[in-house]
């Protein structure tokens, strides 16, 4: 029985090598696999632009890119550009909100927020504005419907933001500035994840 | 069970034979006729290629990925007056949407390699589920066989810049596609 295994396994062996000079003989080997492994980042990142020298001052953090602060002054008008870009997973979308996170006003001082449509710059999923509103110490939400897209960077590039203040008079901006108190607005692009 | 035991070495006898038979009908005669295998040999140096998509500056689309870290190694003997072609698909898989996956290939390394290596084409390929050509006019030669011999392969993966296409992409954990690079017959 001991025998007839060992000449069995030789037999074997022996018909596997002549099974593989067969394969080597025929040198086919003409075609090769290879694994890509691919990945897209989810995406939120928003900045200003501005036009000219203004009074202008902001933050931009790459630690937090998903939110800008900006600090204004009734002279600050229509020379900023909201600039941003996103990579959304499917069926999600990504939206911006803005609250005064700085400063208050006086009673009688109202500041507006009128919001441009985008300008067609960049490419993809641009989101649609909500127009005008008046602005707070609470987020409010001014941008939707944000797919994958990039707006370009840089002034004429994504949204426009127009600053319209109602009786400045009573805002002695320069003495609030050197207080530390002045205004300032954070805009923060979200998922709706 | 003596009598299997003769069996099986018959058996083997007989396999052994037909081995000797076939070498002997090549060399059969007073002239020895040398024969020169039309050969076609290929593999990578299996790198891992990896790729990610993503942007650090907001307002700007997507920055380009690439990866130079695979090598395709080639032995090659081919008939007078013919030569093969090395080309690349997409076998398992698709590139995302919105996104656009090229290649192109490097002239074969020259340290350890010889012969006719054929010529790279300088425009990368879009690949796609049909097979394109890397490398053309390739004849007998061989690349060599280390780590960073052969023909390099540049991937760039980069967003579709058309404003409809770019809109189409979606974050995406990391996925894996396979290229499958043939050499072609000899023609």
């Amino acid at each position: 029985m001991n025998i007839l295994t060992k000449i069995e396994s030789q037999i074997s062996l022996i018909l596997l090598f002549y099974s593989l000079s067969t394969m080597v003989t025929a040198q086919n080997n003409n075609s090769v696999q290879t694994s890509l492994s691919l990945k897209i980042s989810a995406i939120a990142l928003i900045d200003f632009s501005t036009d000219g020298n203004q009074m202008i001052t902001y933050s931009y953090s790459t630690i937090k890119p998903n939110n800008v602060e900006q600090i204004i002054t009734p002279a600050i008008g229509d020379k900023t550009w909201l600039n941003y870009s996103s990579i959304v997973a499917n069926g999600l979308t990504n939206y911006i909100t803005v609250y005064i996170s700085s400063g208050s006003l006086p009673a009688d001082v109202s500041l507006n927020l009128l919001i441009g449509a985008d300008v067609g710059a960049g490419a993809g999923k641009k989101g649609i504005t909500k127009g005008q509103i008046t602005l707070s110490a609470f987020p409010q939400v001014i941008i939707t419907n944000i797919g994958s897209c990039y707006t370009g960077r840089g002034i004429h590039k994504g949204h426009k933001l127009y600053y319209k203040w109602t009786n400045t008079e009573s805002y002695d901006y320069s003495l609030n500035y050197d207080n530390g108190k002045a205004i300032a607005v954070t805009y923060t692009i979200s998922s709706t994840e | 069970m003596k009598k299997s035991v003769k069996l099986f070495i018959a058996l083997v006898l007989s396999l052994l034979l037909t081995t000797n038979a076939w070498s002997q009908t090549s060399t059969a005669g007073d002239n020895v006729s040398l024969e020169v295998m039309n050969i076609c040999l290929m593999e990578t140096n299996s790198a891992t290629v990896s790729l990610t998509l993503s942007c650090i500056t907001p307002g700007e689309a997507l920055t380009p990925a690439t990866n130079s870290d695979l090598f395709v190694r080639i032995s090659s003997i081919v008939p007078a007056n013919t030569s093969r072609d090395l080309t690349a698909r997409i076998s398992t898989g698709a590139v995302p949407y919105g996104t656009i996956l090229k290649l192109v290939s490097a002239s074969c390394t020259t340290t350890n390699s010889g012969g006719n290596l054929g010529t790279a084409l300088s425009t990368p390929i879009t690949l796609s589920a049909i097979d394109q050509n890397l490398i053309t006019g390739i004849g007998t030669c061989y690349t060599g066989t280390g780590n960073n011999d052969g023909y390099q392969m540049t991937y760039t993966w980069e967003p579709d810049y058309n404003s409809t296409n770019y809109g189409l992409i979606e974050s995406l954990s990391t996925t894996n596609i396979l290229v499958v690079f043939t050499i072609s017959n000899i023609y």
